[in-house]
């Protein structure tokens, strides 16, 4: 039953801020982490982790520098959140920035290979670690397969990990690459050729061709 | 040859599966990361407090200038104060407050409000408990606020919906027409526009005492209550308020506004099937694409062959067709991908789509090695379609040796 009362509510304690969760879609998230509000921040990276994760695992590998690179990409993300135009778009928009910092990773590790050669053997041995796949059960095709992403250029393996591994359709990778569609199928196509060529050569990749090996 | 190819699909799964492998067994990151990021944004964001202190104070002697200005100004007459009617019991459950501008509140039969405060341009309710349906009518300038525990929803004209739980502290907000603003005691502001949908989470509120029922409930405030503005009077009864449905938020509305997980359930909670039997082509297709967008393919797939056999030979049953392929195509089922495309060209060879349908088949033929079929189709796209967005594909297979 409804009943008139001659007075609001009666004034209760404020909700404590450790105990309150940021609940409120996109838009919400957005201005209250603009506002500086800790709470959205965090459900920023709650709703977010999962997905930027696994992005920067198909970009870049297995790799110790993992976490690292996914504290960049959310520092990066909460720092220039105020250059996002349309708040419905949160999500593809921290893919760009995870895309954007595994580029910037990748480009450094390219640079580094060419400084090997006044490094000592210790040091080489970590780094080389973090660019083939470690997995003791990994197959010699799939180790294979890796080694020749390692080889492509940058947007070359960036446009076929996003396309083929993680699976995103040619738009959503054009996005995350922040490319026109047909850049993107122009890098795909050197890609594929780049494979298409070892897997005649290489006998650990003939057991993936139609029909298995010969 | 063409049967030696390697697919790029079979490497990319292979690597995604030896990856996942890894990731499963590799250390957790999550926590220490999330607190270094939170760390690193709880300092930044006392960096840019320093700033809005430094910025305040130098505008707090224009502001204090401009308000000693304003209290010299003279005062003009304004328009009468809002004034409440009386509650009317409505036969189907619940209660309808109309007021002198226009403006009415409907509450259901669990609901305690109270009118707290009034003015020329609005009221205040406070909602103790309960689901508030608010039909306020806009003017020149319209102030009115719903008090919800430590949430307060500022209106100015709109038709929104609070449902506000107090045992659990939580707060639902559902904008139906215009904005509203919703703040915190904590200062934070949340703006939800038309088709929207606001979900807050405190802690669980004091229940204050039930106060006692009243036989013929009438909105009473006294004076010392009310803060500077004169009391409003209950006057003519509103017999003849009807009762509208209670609104439940439009999956249509939620879905042009982007919020496509919420609008899904909504759907779902009206009967997605029953929907998928009712609706017409036009909102069939929008229900699938929400359905798709909110992850739920299968739903979508439901949707779509339904419009095809409801409405069969018509624009959208060829739409419907060209988005299957899509489906099939993002789940990797390329051949049914195909089909689809292959079925939207013959039902629509010169629709909107057909370029678009005709570039996924020269991927598709280009990608699995049809070396003849993909020169052959990329002739007829150059014809068709030139400056289409296959169009760089297209020359390259076209013009290859």
């Amino acid at each position: 039953m409804l009943t008139v009362v001659p007075r609001p509510a009666p004034d209760v304690a404020p909700a404590s801020r450790r105990a309150l969760r940021f609940v409120g879609d996109e838009r919400a998230l957005v201005e209250g982490v603009l506002a500086g509000n800790e709470a959205a921040a965090a459900e920023l990276y709650d709703r977010y982790v999962a997905d930027l994760r696994r992005i920067l695992l198909r970009v870049i590998g297995p790799s110790a520098e993992l976490g690292d690179l996914l504290q960049d990409t959310f520092v990066s993300a909460l720092g220039s959140l105020g250059t996002l135009q349309d708040p419905a778009a949160l999500r593809g928009w921290l893919i760009r920035v995870a895309v954007f910092t595994a580029r910037k990773h990748l480009r450094s590790r390219g640079r580094r290979r060419w400084l090997r050669l006044w490094r000592d053997e210790e040091e080489e041995s970590g780094e080389l670690a973090a660019v083939t796949l470690p997995s003791q059960s990994a197959s010699l095709a799939a180790k294979e397969a890796w080694q020749i992403l390692e080889e492509l250029g940058v947007e070359e393996r960036m446009a076929f990990s996003l396309r083929f591994i993680e699976g995103l359709e040619l738009g959503e990778v054009a996005a995350a690459l922040d490319c026109s569609l047909s850049t993107v199928k122009r890098r795909l196509l050197r890609a594929v050729a780049r494979f298409q060529v070892r897997a005649q050569r290489t006998s650990a990749l003939r057991e993936w061709l139609p029909g298995g090996a010969p | 040859m063409t049967d030696r190819t390697l697919d790029p699909s079979v490497v990319g799964a292979q690597l995604r599966r030896e990856l996942d492998a890894w990731a499963a067994g590799a250390p957790n990151v999550e926590a220490s990361v999330r607190r270094r990021v939170l760390a690193a944004f709880r300092a930044k964001s006392r960096g840019s407090r320093r700033w809005v202190v430094l910025a305040a104070a130098l505008t707090l002697g224009g502001l204090l200038t401009l308000f000693v200005m304003a209290q010299r100004a003279p005062r003009v007459a304004g328009e009468p104060i809002v004034q409440a009617r009386e509650w009317v019991s409505l036969p189907e459950g619940g209660y309808s407050l109309g007021f002198t501008d226009g403006s009415t509140l409907l509450l259901d039969d669990r609901a305690h409000a109270s009118v707290v405060g009034a003015s020329q341009h609005g009221a205040t309710i406070a909602l103790l408990r309960g689901h508030l349906d608010a039909r306020v009518v806009h003017r020149a300038r319209t102030d009115w606020q719903v008090l919800a525990g430590p949430f307060t929803v500022r209106v100015t004209g709109t038709r929104f919906i609070v449902d506000w739980k107090p045992e659990s502290g939580d707060i639902d907000v559902v904008v139906v027409e215009g904005r509203v603003l919703v703040s915190q005691r904590d200062g934070a502001e949340h703006s939800v526009e038309a088709g929207a949908h606001l979900q807050l989470r405190t802690e669980p509120q004091a229940q204050s005492p039930q106060p006692p029922l009243s036989a013929a409930p009438v909105a009473q405030v006294t004076p010392e209550e009310l803060p500077e503005e004169p009391t409003p009077v209950a006057t003519a009864v509103n017999r003849e308020a009807t009762l509208r449905p209670k609104a439940t938020p439009d999956w249509r509305a939620l879905s042009s506004a982007g919020r496509y997980g919420e609008s899904f359930a909504a759907a779902e909670q009206q009967g997605f099937e029953r929907l998928c039997a009712e609706l017409p082509a036009a909102e069939l297709l929008t229900l699938a694409s929400t359905a798709r967008l909110a992850g739920h393919g299968d739903r979508a797939r439901a949707a779509l062959t339904t419009l095809r056999s409801r409405f069969a030979g018509s624009n959208e049953a060829a739409v419907a067709a060209f988005t299957l392929g899509r489906q099939a195509e993002a789940s990797g089922a390329s051949a049914q991908a195909s089909e689809w495309f292959r079925t939207y060209l013959r039902e629509r060879p010169g629709g909107a789509l057909a370029c678009d349908a005709q570039g996924r088949l020269l991927e598709e033929e280009h990608r699995t090695g049809l070396e003849v079929e993909a020169r052959r189709r990329a002739e007829t796209y150059l014809k068709q379609c030139p400056g289409g967005a296959h169009s760089a594909l297209a020359r390259l297979v076209a013009e290859a040796p």
